[in-house]
């Protein structure tokens, strides 16, 4: 039989689609072949987007990517590749790449009212030198900060906090995936001392029923959300249940639909533990034997400026109080017994479940009997509707809670497991410890130890680290606008578009007079724009980079093209300013003065040119990459002489190898698709804390949580409090914000795709059709959204994928034109310190 | 010429109702597979603004629960052979 090309093509087509679907089309070869694909250089690399962490195969032709595709060989997904993965080529491309840095100016000097203008590199470091030496002159490290990101490289993330916590010593360093992990981390600490998910994605083939607690992953994680659809359909009596506060595309598959009031997640948590405890289904020897009790301080506030009313009659927020002296700690917990929790929980009865929540008995207790079913495997997934919450952590905290006390946990099957929007939120911000607590492989900058152990790997002498918690994300923005923080500069993040009450408190703050801010990104986003000094960044495949998503993956690629023009890596960006400091302008005589040699040698020096991030010589690159691009070459090490990322990994390695954290040496990961940590003797691990998977359980031990000193995790006795701002009879409507499929996050990217552009160009109200017609409106109508904070102007959509109950509006945050941060509340988690995007009060009128 | 693979699932007692409106689409083809719910679909576009489209268009059908795209290939359009 003779095929036309198009007949051929098309059955290629059908074949790979066959294959990723792990079905066969009857009577079609697997005429797979990257056929006809002529010149094309084709290598591995990782998604840019979410924390599902796909593997593309990117296609490089004439220095230019011109093709990508869902990697068949990739365990995450198997071939398969979302809308956004599949344009992946395009993002690079986008018409106003950032090529040169941007200063704004007038005659010729900086000036913060100026127009931008383009500069040297030498000039802009010199500025920023200038402006940052002045502010550590006038106000020490604390004066300046640093705002990065669960998009970093690991490397990259890694240089920065090792920069501005050895370096400049200041720990004002905190990722954006303060505004989406954050409580997820809280919560990991807070019940197992250790953090991420000790499952992975291998449960998707595992489980009986699927609960998805504020996660809509047929959009937000399309990939994980095809491997649960496959199971959901050809596993034996696979069951879903889908909460949230509106009905959307994940609801479509749910057996059980929950649609609740915001905040009452926490009434349903404590109904199934009692549930749980009620109809005996507790697992005894589980609980005895792993678990121990402990019931947490409540009055914890909400996170909001300590001068804020609901704050002032707060009394375990931590702000300091009238005398000076902090009023309590929300984060503090005293033990108890389960005899004392079984009471705690007793009062949460499906009624009383049912009157918080609004939903029918039946399906509470539907849902109920999916956990206490000895017979069920049972894995819950959540994302930004358990973290976007001023009690996340508690959330975090009572969903553990029900998968402890029926044991389901750390086996096949069986687990609670936090998904991740960033496709480093893992890899960098958190394992790095890019957060103003942290420090490398869960570490903390309040414990002395810690401290100690991050200096003697860092060549640093004792006392070089400080002691005191840096501002978090919430609390830079604070700080810029009292003008505490004078000296900011942030890379791969635009908080001014998805930071929380951008009026009342990002922009002033940036545009305070005696503020200097720094962004770099390859686009001028809404952050660039309202900045000083623009600094363009190569992004993705134009350095050599590593990613760890949500199931402890580690994956990395190598830089396939050049940047445009003067663009560099933020790692570039961060090691050549370190040129620009002598040690004696950055740390005190004293100091100094126990570690000699380094008198009169630079920043760089002491960080970077330290004898071990400066190892491996320039001929390893070629040697490790041999197998994947001939004569390979990356720019930064290029330009620094030396393998940089290779020693950067590998200094970072040291911190959690023999800690629980082991990652496998750097050469590996150039090879494979990606290892699951812990990776010891070379093998990854698929679930956490059980013998037989976990080499950090020892033969006979069974189950080990061994975050914690005793090895038990813990249970905590929590209650349902209401939101910090609920809907009254003027801002009479809940606002909820979040993604959609087409866009992620700020849309800096994929609103620069035309086609996914035009695919959705602009976020809309999405609200009731009787909350319309109460209000005179009708679809596609040009309505004002408000809060106390701000307003904005959009169209109503009454009807598509997003079905909210009435008394609750849904607004996206992609659309620079329509800035929904305007309008939401930086109210936060007063543990994690994580905003609640989720819930504010709004009203619509007619534009 | 821009030709897509997308795997659709759908419950298997909505399958058949889902096939044919797939087939309904112009440019969607439907290949047969050896699982009920799980749906080989082909599209052929002629330019890519077109493959987003009718991509939408596929995945917010009625009873179609998920829809990801696997395969793309896109070649100007030579000969016939």
């Amino acid at each position: 039989m003779e095929l036309t090309r198009r007949e051929f093509v098309k059955l290629s087509a059908a074949a790979a689609t066959a294959t990723a679907a792990g079905v066969t089309i009857p009577g079609a070869q697997a005429a797979l072949a990257a056929a006809g694909d002529k010149g094309i250089r084709w290598d591995k690399g990782v998604c840019r987007f979410c924390g599902t962490g796909c593997g593309v195969l990117v296609g490089t032709k004439d220095g230019r990517v011109v093709a990508t595709q869902g990697d068949p060989d990739a365990p995450v997904n198997k071939g398969l590749n979302c809308i956004k993965g599949y344009f992946l080529s395009k993002i690079m491309y986008g018409k106003d790449r950032l090529t040169q840095p941007m200063l704004r100016m007038k005659d010729g000097k900086f000036d913060k009212n100026g127009e931008f203008a383009p500069i040297s590199w030498d000039q802009a470091f010199d500025i920023m030198a200038e402006k940052c030496k002045a502010t550590l002159k006038a106000k020490g490290p604390k004066g300046i900060g640093m705002f990065g990101s669960g998009q970093w490289t690991v490397w990259e993330g890694y240089a920065a906090a090792k920069l501005m916590k050895a370096g400049f010593r200041s720990n004002n360093i905190d990722p954006n995936a303060r505004h989406c992990m954050a409580s997820a981390v809280a919560g990991f600490m807070r019940t197992f001392g250790i953090d991420e998910p000790m499952g992975c994605y291998d449960d998707l083939e595992h489980a009986d029923a699927f609960v998805l607690w504020g996660a809509n992953m047929a959009e937000m994680h399309p990939i994980l959300w095809s491997r649960l659809t496959d199971r959901r359909l050809t596993g034996k009596e696979v069951k879903v249940a889908v909460l949230s506060t509106f009905s959307h595309r994940s609801t479509e598959l749910a057996d059980i639909e929950m649609i609740f009031k915001p905040q009452s997640d926490l009434a349903i948590l404590n109904f199934i533990s009692n549930y749980i405890i009620q109809n005996n289904a507790v697992n005894e020897d589980f609980v005895k034997k792993n678990v121990s009790f402990k019931k947490g301080v409540t009055d914890i506030g909400y996170g909001l400026r300590p001068n804020h009313p609901l704050e002032q009659v707060a009394n375990n927020n931590g702000y300091p109080g009238a005398d000076g002296k902090p009023k309590g700690n929300p984060g503090k917990a005293d033990p108890m017994t389960f005899d004392e929790f079984k009471a705690f929980v007793s009062e949460y009865t499906v009624e009383k479940a049912s009157d918080i929540s609004g939903v029918p008995k039946e399906k509470l207790l539907e849902l109920a009997k999916i956990y206490a079913d000895p017979n069920k495997k049972v894995v819950s997934y959540w994302t930004m509707g358990f973290n976007q919450h001023t009690r996340g952590t508690w959330v975090n905290n009572m969903i553990y809670n029900v998968h402890l006390l029926v044991g389901k946990i750390s086996e096949p099957g069986n687990g609670p497991f936090s998904l991740t929007g960033q496709p480093s939120a893992c890899g960098t911000a958190r394992e790095v410890g890019t957060f103003a607590h942290r420090l490398p492989a869960d570490m903390e900058v309040t414990n002395p130890k810690h401290r100690e152990a991050t200096e003697k790997i860092w060549k640093l002498p004792p006392g070089a680290i400080p002691d005191w918690v840096g501002s978090h994300a919430v609390k830079q923005s604070r700080d810029l606008k009292d003008g505490n923080i004078n000296f900011y500069w942030t890379q791969s993040t635009n908080n001014m578009q998805a930071g929380p009450n951008i009026n009342g408190e990002i922009y002033p703050g940036w545009r305070n007079p005696a503020n200097f801010v720094v962004v770099t990104d390859p686009y001028p986003t809404v952050s660039a724009v309202s900045a000083d000094l623009m600094l363009p960044a190569a992004m993705w495949m134009e350095k050599e980079g590593a990613f760890g998503n949500a199931e402890r993956r580690t994956q990395f690629w190598r830089q396939q093209v050049k940047a445009p023009g003067q663009s560099r890596s933020d790692l570039w960006q961060l090691m050549e300013f370190a040129k620009r400091f002598k040690m004696e302008e950055v740390w005190p005589a004293e100091l100094l003065d126990k570690a000699p040699e380094y008198k009169g040698k630079t920043m760089y020096d002491v960080l970077y040119a330290n004898g071990e991030v400066n190892k491996y010589p320039l001929s390893e690159v070629q040697k490790v990459n041999a197998h994947g691009i001939k004569n390979y070459k990356n720019d930064e090490s290029e330009h620094f002489g030396y393998y940089v990322q290779k020693g950067l990994f590998e200094e970072y390695a040291q911190f959690g190898r023999g800690h629980a954290h082991d990652l496998a040496d750097f050469d590996s990961y150039h090879k494979s698709r990606g290892m699951r940590w812990p990776v010891v003797d070379n093998k990854e691990t698929l679930w956490r804390f059980r013998e037989g998977y976990d080499p950090y359980v020892k033969k006979g031990e069974g189950i080990k949580f061994y975050g914690k000193p005793d090895g038990k995790a813990v249970i905590f006795a929590l209650p349902y409090q209401p939101a910090a701002e609920m809907p009254d009879s003027e801002f009479d409507l809940w606002l909820c914000t979040g993604r959609v499929l087409e866009h992620w996050h700020t849309g800096s990217m994929t609103r620069r795709v035309p086609e996914l552009y035009k695919a959705v160009p602009d976020a809309l109200v999405y609200m009731h059709p009787d909350d319309a017609k109460k209000r005179g409106l009708k679809r596609g109508d040009k309505v004002k959204v408000m809060s106390r904070r701000g307003e904005i102007t959009t169209l109503v959509e009454t009807r598509g994928r997003n079905k909210p109950p009435v008394g609750l509006i849904f607004v996206p945050f992609f659309d620079e034109h329509r800035l929904v941060n305007k309008l939401t509340l930086d109210a936060t988690c007063p543990i994690s310190k994580e905003t609640d995007f989720k819930k504010c009060a709004a009203k619509i009128v007619k534009a | 010429m821009h030709i897509s693979g997308v795997l659709v699932h759908a419950l298997p007692e909505h399958a058949a109702q889902v096939q044919e409106q797939l087939a309904a689409i112009p440019g969607v083809e439907v290949h047969n597979s050896d699982v009920v719910g799980k749906l080989i679909v082909t599209l052929e576009e002629e330019d890519e603004q077109a493959t987003v489209d009718t991509f939408g268009l596929l995945s917010e059908l009625p009873d179609v629960l998920a829809a990801t795209m696997v395969y793309h290939h896109f070649e100007p359009e030579t000969d016939s052979k």
